[in-house]
């Protein structure tokens, strides 16, 4: 399993902006590490954070946000240390590159296709317009895109959704990067085009072998997607593991309560679970834990202190106290237990 | 076409078709459409973007007029040469709730104001304190705070804002309720709080819903009955568990195969299928009943296998699964 090389790792990653005089808090120290050619999802409900994290990964962060604290190590290279546009040009685009969530908003409605396609090769490569033309083109075809000599010359809107969204990906992977940010990429589409989509990329990184790092809130496209989750709550990963660990072996309550969410999961007409309450306020400091208020397992400790990062496996680990020896021994929820059987019933139809 | 059940129709829709443009440049959007919702349920309208359920809801609400066919309410037209009364009442009745909740509030209006303009327009209440009192009872009914009463919308979350959008709909004590794609904008977990939340009102009122939504999987666990739309067409309409029990159209094969499944090993394994629109024989197709309550659009040659298929089998598998290596 460990045969890749170390492509990205963040340590205790802080960011955080000034909001009218205030300071917001919206990472509140993030560890994650990523290998070459890996697939890890971050699943988090809006305002966890998980869009500020891919924006400080490409130092995109707005002008009144701020990395305070902790690294991050690109290839072996600091990117904190990254001060001006010149020194993240060469990181953007050949080592990171980001698809966004709504593909007619990341691409500029007056210019061609083909305009926009070349513009980005021959930014982050050394080559003449015509091979950078030729290479477009060949991307086009790459992704999908019928009869793209013809389609280069194209404007935006005459692409429908699913085939906008294969050009940002053709755009994004047009300068061979090692790593590819994808925030939400689907959830504008229709599952049927959702579908074409994933397994585009899929296709693309087995080919390719870039790593991607997935942002998305459906967990059935990290089950389609992800060889590693992230779960991330308030500004912080709560929990940690491999995909199956995460579905059969969850052990924080909020990976329950995500996970006991699912539509799939509610039974003739029953009600479905909903996680009460809403995500924490991130202005100024919180005491104990973040979830602990719409937590129905919280123990007492979890208003006083925050709990530490427990390892369950060596690649599995959880920011619970329920994990701490002294704990009362607690089950995850029953609706989740077994989920693979009960999903395996549900398509055999018996 | 009379369902067996017999339960009271509350909108019928009949041969419907709806055109855009003019002369060379006209769009067919919706083709011969024809399904019924009763009263008390939960009926849902799903396909791909641009297949045209968008343009059937509105044509519900009244916003697309329709080039042929009727649409009955009450056993009564909705639309074209109506009293003034009817159109009115039928205002009050009919409610719709939108996609984005953020683009649907009018964000210089305080909840209060929204919830109350409805009622005003309508003059649904004899005092003061009785209009603050329907305000202030549908705000709890949608599981937010009298003190909410007083704030704006961008003060809320994105599932806050679209309990306030179904509040805003259901202080009309409609009948009926339009519902488009309201929970594609939402994260999962809010998800479930506005699906509890028009379960709720089904339950306890006998609100009806048209409820319009791209994704199978959301859609079994609330709806009773589900219609699927192929680019203006629709091509079966089934009770729930009947059409995943029996998906016969293979575009609903299709559409079921693409949702995600929750599990990794699950998916992994999962064979997608695509629909291919030319697989069917040539002839005239029309959407028929085959029993069951089950209806699917076919040629002749095509219904009578689906019968066949529908009376012999004892379900129809939509996912595949792979061998596991």
């Amino acid at each position: 399993m460990e045969k890749y090389e170390p492509l990205l790792s963040v340590e205790n990653l802080q960011v955080s902006f000034q909001v009218r005089g205030r300071e917001l808090t919206a990472l509140r120290g993030v560890d994650l590490h990523m290998n070459a050619g890996e697939s890890v999802a971050i699943v988090g409900e809006s305002g966890s954070g998980k869009s500020v994290f891919t924006r400080a990964l490409t130092g995109m962060l707005e002008d009144n946000g701020k990395i305070t604290a902790g690294s991050i190590r690109f290839q072996g290279q600091e990117l904190t240390a990254l001060r001006r546009e010149r020194g993240w040009q060469s990181i953007r685009g050949g080592g990171i590159a980001t698809v966004f969530q709504d593909p007619m908003m990341a691409l500029n409605p007056v210019l061609t296709i083909g305009k926009q396609l070349t513009s980005a090769i021959r930014a982050h490569q050394k080559c003449t317009a015509k091979e950078a033309r030729e290479r477009g083109i060949e991307m086009l075809r790459r992704v999908g895109i019928p009869n793209p000599e013809k389609r280069m010359e194209d404007y935006p809107f005459r692409y429908s959704g699913g085939m906008r969204q294969r050009v940002v990906i053709a755009i994004a992977l047009s300068c061979q990067p090692k790593l590819l940010i994808c925030d939400e990429p689907t959830t504008a589409l229709d599952v049927t085009l959702q579908a074409q989509i994933l397994a585009l990329l899929q296709e693309l990184q087995q080919e390719l072998g870039f790593g991607i790092l997935f942002i998305t809130h459906d967990l059935g496209v990290v089950a389609k997607m992800a060889h590693r989750v992230a779960v991330l709550y308030a500004g912080q990963i709560v929990e940690q593991g491999t995909v199956e660990e995460i579905f059969y072996d969850p052990r924080h309550p909020y990976t329950w309560a995500l996970l006991s969410s699912l539509p799939q999961l509610a039974v003739g007409g029953e009600s479905l679970y909903a996680i009460p309450g809403t995500p924490p306020s991130l202005y100024g400091k919180l005491t104990g834990d973040a979830f602990a208020p719409r937590n129905p397992y919280r123990l007492k400790i979890d208003g006083i202190k925050e709990p530490p990062v427990f390892s369950v496996t060596p690649t599995h680990t959880a920011k619970t106290w329920l994990l701490d020896p002294r704990a009362p021994k607690t089950e995850k929820p029953e609706a989740i237990r077994e989920l693979h059987q009960k999903l395996l019933d549900q398509i055999r139809e018996v | 076409m009379k369902d067996p059940a017999s339960r009271e129709v509350l909108l019928s829709v009949s041969h419907v078709d709806i055109v855009f443009g003019k002369g060379k440049n006209v769009h067919r959007v919706v083709r011969d459409a024809t399904f019924e919702i009763h009263k008390g349920e939960i009926f849902s309208l799903v396909g791909e973007s641009g297949s045209g359920k968008t343009t059937l809801g509105r044509a519900v609400i009244r916003v697309n007029p329709c080039a042929a066919g009727e649409i009955l309410y009450q056993g009564k037209p909705l639309s074209g040469n109506i009293s003034r009364n009817r159109e009115r009442e039928l205002i009050r009745k009919i409610q719709m709730v939108f996609q984005d909740p953020t683009a649907s509030l009018n964000e210089r209006a305080t909840v209060e104001e929204i919830l109350s303009e409805g009622l005003r327009n309508f003059r649904l209440y004899k005092t003061e304190e009785e209009r603050l009192r329907k305000v202030q009872s549908i705000l709890e009914a949608v599981g937010l705070l009298p003190e909410h009463l007083h704030r704006y919308p961008h003060e809320f979350s994105g599932g806050q804002r679209q309990r306030i959008a179904f509040a805003r709909a259901m202080v009309m004590e409609p009948e009926l309720v339009v519902a488009d794609e309201p929970i594609s904008a939402l994260d999962v977990s809010v998800r479930a709080q506005v699906l509890n939340l028009m379960n709720d009102f089904r339950r306890k009122h006998q609100v009806s819903f048209l409820f319009i939504a791209h994704d199978l999987s959301v859609v079994r666990f609330i709806s009773q009955r589900i219609g699927v739309i192929y680019q203006g067409n629709i091509v079966e309409i089934a009770p729930a568990e009947e059409l995943f029990r029996f998906p016969l159209h293979p575009y609903t094969r299709a559409l079921i195969s693409a949702a995600p499944i929750p599990d990794p090993l699950l998916e992994r394994r999962k064979v997608l299928l695509t629909y291919d629109p030319t697989c069917h024989p040539g002839g005239k197709a029309s959407l028929q009943n085959i029993g069951h309550g089950h209806y699917v659009y076919g040629t002749k040659q095509e219904l009578d296998e689906y019968h066949r298929l529908r009376e012999t089998k004892d379900h129809i598998p939509s996912i595949t699964l792979r061998e596991e290596r």
